[in-house]
């Protein structure tokens, strides 16, 4: 029987006889913090569409860079396992990561340059039940609300969306991104702000 | 109705993260009630934006290609702090080894290219030219990271160029009684029977470190010299000697080895005489006059810095040739008393066998043959060769006429 200690925390990773239900997310962190590869995979599997949709708001990247960024964020996961310390969920920790390897990734020029372009097309969804004026009424403005959203600073998206769009508590987001609980309120204030400023008219419309 | 709350917690409220207190406000607060419900709805349409979707080949692919990879060792997070310990010592050590090499005694080189220490003894920076009879040796002293390039001369001229020297190097020319150091520069060095006798500069500058004199400082065209008496050496006429009549008395430039007198090395070019004393003064006065056969005259010049003195503040030199001087202008009688108050006063003087000597042959010119014989006798293993020379001559005299 083989003990990790992650953080304060130990655990076993092998599990107890009679044990029921799959293997706990920390302790699948705790295989891959001791090299093992299998580990790592079955924690893409498990969130691998949790940190598509992330990455997916936070930046409107094409399928070929989303997978990349997808991979990347697991590799830095395997590489950074160990420093898990066990006071967020494994899924909020992963998101973080994710947000971070976004950063390192538009920091790039060509890479701005890409998303920028990109920004001038969202594809978006369409319903059959609205008449056409309503539809580009609403076109306009997820278009509006994603171009405002992804052209806002990264650490107030990151937050947004990790608390608005993801549903991760404001501790938890505090925890993962060593951030102060009321830093991570007033960020998240300032970004609902901002996009609600954006999107004035065509909410008054609405409403 | 409860006041309206602030904008964090507001913004909880919105967040699922309100307490009971806060949702009872906001049931009973329209503003703060259509702003929760404008920013949900906000919310509700971000949500709506596009997200990705992989294919599930891309997940299949990725998921292999991340079981497969190997982890690699974040070598900074797993090093132990002791490890950072000994690099930093190690980088704090090259440090030191590169500083000590190439700041506080860089290598040596006409190029300024790193020479070795071996290289550097086998490149000296003194170029000798010494005269045919010359006798000197050349050498480079290893000292840690400094050298000394010493050429030591005992005899000749040697003509010597040095390129010029770095920080940890000198460049010295050794007599026995004096150094003369350089720093770049030509110049020439003459020495006689180890001791130095003349500098000449060309070019650069010259120390003159004289073991017994101020060190003098040579520039281009200066020159050093042995200070030499103003007083050719002379001779001391012992006018009625059987044979040739002479036998010479050593000049005190000649006899200094016998005295405690130190020798006396002064540059020549740039220094001013200091002023003699008194008894300097009366004895260059005598001794002039006894260069100039003025006998009676340098006698009486000795007689009087006696009495004015009382022979207190006198030397032996003095004394000495006070009787000589009487001895040759033929003063029988205060010769005998000049002598015996010599002999008196400084039994222990280097000059006692000439004086014993030069009372000799006064006896004998008296008629004392007896006693001229117990003089010449008591010097006749004197190791002054012309003291044993007319011991020998005034035996043998005193032979022939008995």
């Amino acid at each position: 029987m083989a003990v990790v200690v992650m953080g304060d925390v130990v655990q076993l990773l092998q599990r107890q006889p009679g044990e029921e239900g799959p293997i706990s997310d920390a302790l699948l962190l705790a295989a891959l913090a001791n090299g093992d590869g299998n580990a790592l995979a079955e924690l893409y599997l498990r969130h691998h569409l949790k940190v598509y949709r992330f990455l997916a708001r936070m930046a409107p990247l094409d399928q070929s860079h989303l997978d990349d960024m997808v991979q990347n964020t697991f590799l830095a996961v395997r590489q950074g396992a160990h420093r898990f310390k066990g006071n967020a969920s494994v899924q909020s920790w992963l998101l973080a990561v994710a947000a971070n390897i976004l950063k390192q990734h538009i920091r790039k020029e060509s890479r701005r340059r890409a998303i920028a372009a990109a920004l001038t097309e969202i594809p978006l969804e369409t319903t059959t039940d609205e008449t056409p004026e309503a539809r580009l009424a609403r076109q306009n403005s997820m278009r509006l609300l994603g171009k405002r959203l992804h052209g806002m600073s990264h650490k107030l998206k990151t937050v947004f969306i990790m608390c608005d769009l993801e549903g991760i508590s404001g501790s938890e987001v505090a925890a993962v991104l060593n951030l102060r609980q009321g830093t991570v309120w007033r960020r998240l204030h300032d970004a609902r702000k901002q996009l609600r400023v954006a999107l004035a008219e065509y909410m008054e419309v609405d409403t | 109705m409860t006041r309206c709350p602030g904008k964090e917690q507001l913004t909880r409220a919105i967040s699922n993260d309100s307490s009971a207190e806060l949702d009872a406000h906001l049931m009973e607060c329209p503003v703060c009630r259509d702003e929760c419900e404008k920013t949900r709805k906000l919310i509700e349409m971000a949500k709506g934006l596009p997200d990705g979707h992989p294919t599930s080949q891309t997940v299949t692919r990725i998921a292999d290609e991340l079981r497969a990879t190997r982890p690699e060792r974040d070598l900074w997070a797993s090093a132990r702090p002791g490890y950072g310990v000994v690099l930093v010592a190690f980088l704090l050590v090259g440090a030191a080894v590169f500083a000590w090499n190439y700041v506080f005694y860089p290598p040596s080189g006409p190029s300024g290219s790193a020479n070795t220490n071996a290289e550097r003894r086998d490149s000296p920076k003194g170029n000798v030219t010494a005269s045919r009879s010359a006798i000197y040796t050349h050498s480079i002293e290893h000292k840690g990271y400094a050298f000394d390039e010493v050429v030591s001369l005992r005899e000749g001229t040697v003509t010597i160029q040095v390129t010029p020297l770095k920080s940890n190097e000198r460049f010295m020319v050794k007599t026995d009684d004096a150094t003369v150091e350089v720093r770049g520069t030509v110049f020439t060095v003459v020495a006689t029977n180890g001791r130095l006798v003349k500098v000449s500069v060309k070019s650069g500058k010259v120390h003159v470190r004289p073991k017994h004199a101020d060190v003098a400082i040579l520039t281009a065209g200066g020159q050093w010299r042995r200070r030499t008496h103003p007083i050719q050496k002379p001779t001391a006429v012992l006018p009625h000697s059987p044979d040739s009549g002479v036998f010479p008395i050593a000049s005190p430039e000649a006899a200094s080895h016998l005295t405690k007198k130190t020798d006396r090395l002064d540059r020549t070019d740039k220094t001013v005489p200091a002023p003699m004393k008194k008894k300097e003064t009366v004895f260059q006065e005598g001794w002039s006059l006894l260069r100039k056969k003025r006998y009676a005259e340098a006698a009486n010049v000795f007689d009087n810095a006696v009495s004015s003195s009382n022979g207190k503040d006198l030397n032996e030199e003095i004394y000495f040739w006070r009787a000589a001087a009487h001895y040759k202008s033929n003063q029988s009688e205060k010769t005998g008393e000049a002598l015996t108050d010599f002999m008196r006063r400084y039994p222990q003087s280097p000059r006692m066998d000439e004086a014993r000597m030069m009372y000799g042959w006064h006896l004998f010119n008296t008629g004392r043959y007896e006693t001229a014989k117990q003089e010449f006798e008591s010097v006749r293993q004197s190791p002054l060769p012309h003291v044993r020379q007319n011991a020998g001559l005034g035996l043998r005299r005193i032979e022939a006429r008995q």
